[in-house]
């Protein structure tokens, strides 16, 4: 097969691969493998199956159809799907816009999404640009900013793990109990007494080292796969409306096993007058598997940090960042994905300075990433998005997106690739 | 000689060894982004086809008696001793088509801004054809032809008999 990488550079990864694959367990990479090649009309997003007549696709090579049943074209077809990932992206984030004018705007476009809005590709993009500026906006006060502090799994403890978006109110019933210690699988939690574990790529090894006592999943971006492997390691789950006193587990996981561990001292949070004058990158998004996991969010760091960059950074691309550097002078911690809105408020400070800002998505996957780099974008800021990202095959479309937002770009190749570098910095 | 078995049953028409095909195959750019930019456009060897109930994908089958190579008047098309597949040199096609005409499965392309013809060579010199590797079915196997032939032909004449049998024994009734 082609297109495959190395899989991750993550240590604690590496050491589960073969682990994994004499017990014959399938991870997100194997699950990725057997999907290659992936569909050729997926990746140019020249599919739809918007109604019942379809699935209808476009012959990207113009020897077969050039329209769906009902007429619509290849161009239609992409900005549509397009559009449907980030307004999908922004479900999350509208918790902010309730029974506000900006929800009802929301609730309109995603009507006029389904009835024929994409028969007009171009105004269908400016209005997504314009609900995901105001949207993440509403995320840009960085009054409050956590840390990203250095973790520590007692091994005597209870551990459970959450997976996605949890309420307080069940917080406040796991701090109840002494022996019970609360970490978030992946950074997407905006309370500071709860640490993210690991990042989205590597969230399997969690489950593999037995880590969890309980596994408590909401909403949010843990992988399908992860109920799959909970229930190959016997670790007992839960989904987050469930969660009562009884069924938090009485005794230790005996199978435990403990992770190397990083250097993990904590970040600074943001301080805007540290960043005045300065050249300045917000370094945010997930994994991907398309790419070595870790590599392009390190590669791109530290490249940017030989450049005399500030790094900003938030989310899984923070995580990323603890476990492999030892230095963080010049990084600062803007909190969770969920806070990656602040970073605006930062730029709209910094805009007069003389310094450049710059915002870099090196490994996205998740919906709720690709929200964040085109409300980023519609905000003004020069955003760089770089998987090698689906959408990015079809030149046709990446031409009408920057003729409406001529801040977002997507590449077609990772961080790997150092030729990429020259073109953009 | 191996030789590509199609499995109808598995066949759910997504055309995904089209797209490989003239990407890897035909594409002077071996990717998907540049491909489909090409002039004149690449067209994949391979083709599914379907009458609305099964869909086929329809490639070269590597006659033993090719009727192409008979009647190719400029020695474009030869067979390729070692590994006896049949190969078409599109710098000595002289674009007159009558490969075209005379190809029983219409597996022959024709590229009318360049008059040239441009046939599936079963990705000679390759371990397996970029359509066997990329269908996500397993619709499209490689197979040693000899070995496998008289295991399908067993089977079929199995399936037939009691197809036979069944309707002979409802007409009586």
């Amino acid at each position: 097969m082609y297109d495959l990488s190395k899989k991750s550079i993550d240590p604690n990864v590496n050491e589960l691969l073969p682990e994994a694959f004499n017990l014959d367990i399938k991870l997100s990479w194997d699950l990725h493998e057997a999907n290659l090649p992936k569909c050729g009309f997926g990746s140019l997003g020249l599919c739809c199956s918007e109604c019942w007549q379809g699935p209808c696709r476009v012959d990207p090579f113009g020897n077969g159809a050039q329209a769906g049943s009902c007429g619509r074209t290849g161009i239609s077809m992409i900005t549509e799907n397009f559009s449907k990932q980030v307004m999908a992206g922004l479900i999350p984030f509208l918790d902010k816009a309730r029974n506000s004018e900006l929800n009802k705007e929301y609730i309109n476009l995603s009507g006029w999404l389904n009835a024929g809005m994409s028969n007009l590709p171009e105004r269908l993009l400016q209005k997504i640009f314009e609900i995901a500026k105001k949207v993440l906006r509403l995320y840009s006060d960085y009054e409050e900013i956590l840390e990203l502090r250095s973790i520590d799994i007692d091994s005597n403890k209870i551990t459970i793990v959450i997976v996605g978006l949890f309420s307080s109110e069940k917080l406040d019933l796991l701090k109840k109990y002494k022996n019970v210690q609360v970490f978030s699988l992946l950074n997407e939690f905006s309370y500071e007494e709860i640490q993210p574990l690991t990042n989205y790529g590597s969230q399997e090894v969690i489950l593999a080292a037995n880590i969890p006592d309980l596994l408590v999943i909401g909403p949010g971006c843990g992988m399908p796969n992860l109920i799959r492997l909970a229930e190959k390691y016997k670790v007992p789950y839960i989904y987050s409306d469930d969660l009562t006193e009884e069924i938090i587990p009485k005794n230790k996981n005996s199978n435990y096993k403990k992770l190397l561990d990083f250097n993990k001292p904590s970040f600074k949070s943001v301080v805007v007058g540290d960043l005045k004058d300065k050249k300045v990158a917000l370094i945010a998004g997930c994994n991907n598997v398309r790419q070595s996991q870790d590599a392009g969010i390190l590669n791109l760091t530290k490249e940017l940090l030989s450049r005399n960059y500030s790094i900003v950074t938030t989310g899984c691309a923070a995580v990323a960042l603890v476990k492999y550097l030892s230095d963080y002078k010049d990084i600062y911690y803007l909190g969770s994905c969920y806070n990656t809105g602040k970073f605006i408020k930062i730029y709209d400070e910094l805009k007069y300075s003389s310094g450049q800002v710059v915002t870099f998505f090196p490994e996205l996957s998740q919906p709720k990433a690709l929200a964040q780099a085109v409300g980023l974008a519609a905000n003004d800021i020069q955003t760089y998005i770089f998987p090698m990202a689906p959408i990015a095959e079809n030149l046709a479309f990446t031409k009408l997106l920057t003729s409406v937002n001529k801040k977002l770009k997507i590449s077609t190749k990772g961080f790997e690739d150092k030729e990429v570098f020259e073109q953009i910095l | 000689m191996k030789t590509i078995l199609v499995d109808l049953n598995l066949c759910l028409g997504c055309k995904t060894c089209e797209i490989q095909c003239a990407t890897k195959r035909v594409s002077e750019s071996n990717n998907l982004r540049e491909a489909i930019l090409e002039i004149p456009r690449p067209i994949p060897r391979i083709s599914v086809q379907s009458n609305g109930q099964v869909s086929v994908p329809i490639q070269c089958r590597q006659c033993k008696d090719a009727p192409c190579l008979d009647v190719c008047p400029s020695g474009a098309i030869y067979r390729e001793e070692k590994e006896g597949k049949i190969v078409l040199n599109k710098d000595r096609c002289i674009g007159c088509w009558m490969c075209i005409m005379v190809c029983p499965f219409g597996a022959i392309n024709s590229y009318l801004e360049i008059q040239k013809a441009d046939k599936c060579d079963q990705c000679i010199y390759m371990d397996y054809p970029v359509c066997v590797d990329a269908c996500p079915t397993g619709a499209l196997k490689l197979i040693e032809a000899d070995e496998k032939m008289s295991e399908i032909l067993v089977k079929r004449k199995r399936e037939n008999i009691s197809e036979y049998i069944k309707r002979g024994a409802k007409k009586d009734v």
